[in-house]
């Protein structure tokens, strides 16, 4: 099966990664006072500060790889998307849950 | 108020026109129309970048005060899970529109084309379970807003 482009797969695979690191920000906000109010600190509102740090973080993950020239396949891409998305949503689910 | 409940309103607007241009980009991918396809999810990111920053406008300035009133409610669930959950997960919908609209800007084979209508499919079931836990946080606000005369 033909490969995805370096750039495609990298972005691909941060996708994914940024699924759950999206959960790991959000426990770590909720659990650490001084870490959400470094994330307000930087743009008035942590999650203002959630958001683009997610994004950069999306994007030096992809960029990272994209060195590495990594190239996976639109297979292997999907796996990394939806399970990324879906193991990302079920922590923050899971969590806030069990904070009720 | 009118312009809180446009700002609110219009975040939801912008949310679902969204989730109804991705709808119509799988459409397009499955006619075999990449070009048209990739205006669409284009159209679908910028969206859901406005749908941010006007949701996010709305929920920094004018949310707090309702959800300190939320929080000692007996309607606090509609703050401690729906609104905490759904204000997160939002990011993921934009991260998996930018990469939709990439994935078709630079992958035109069959197989890329398939992962973009899986992608986009993930991103509308995403952005939906956004949609029906904002239904939920509006539920509360409703209610309390009921309770306190607003």
């Amino acid at each position: 099966m033909k490969r995805l482009s370096s750039m495609t797969s990298s972005l691909a695979i941060s996708t994914g990664v940024a699924g759950i690191l999206n959960a790991i920000i959000v426990i770590l906000k909720d659990e650490s006072h001084g870490f959400k109010k470094l994330l307000a600190s930087i743009t008035g509102h942590h999650w203002a500060s959630h958001g683009l740090l997610l994004l950069l973080l999306w994007l030096i993950v992809a960029f990272i790889l994209n060195l590495k020239r990594v190239e996976i396949e639109p297979e292997s891409a999907w796996k990394w998307v939806m399970w990324g998305n879906i193991v990302g949503i079920l922590l923050i689910v899971i969590y806030y849950l069990l904070k009720l | 108020m009118l312009k809180v409940e446009l700002l609110m309103k219009s975040h939801v607007f912008l949310g679902n026109a969204a989730i109804i241009f991705l709808l119509i980009t799988i459409v397009a991918i499955k006619k075999g129309n990449v070009g048209v396809s990739r205006v669409y999810a284009l159209v679908s990111s910028v969206l859901l970048g406005l749908c941010s920053l006007f949701g996010g406008y709305w929920y920094i300035r004018y949310y707090p005060g309702v959800r300190n009133l939320l929080k000692v409610s007996e309607w606090s669930w509609a703050h401690r899970f729906f609104m905490e959950t759904k204000e997160h997960v939002f990011f993921q919908v934009f991260l998996l529109s930018l990469f939709l609209t990439i994935l078709l800007f630079r992958e035109n084979d069959e197989q890329a084309l398939r992962l973009a209508s899986r992608v986009a499919w993930l991103t509308i079931g995403t952005a939906v379970l956004v949609n029906v836990f904002g239904h939920f946080v509006d539920l509360g606000i409703s209610l309390i807003l009921a309770t306190h005369g607003g």
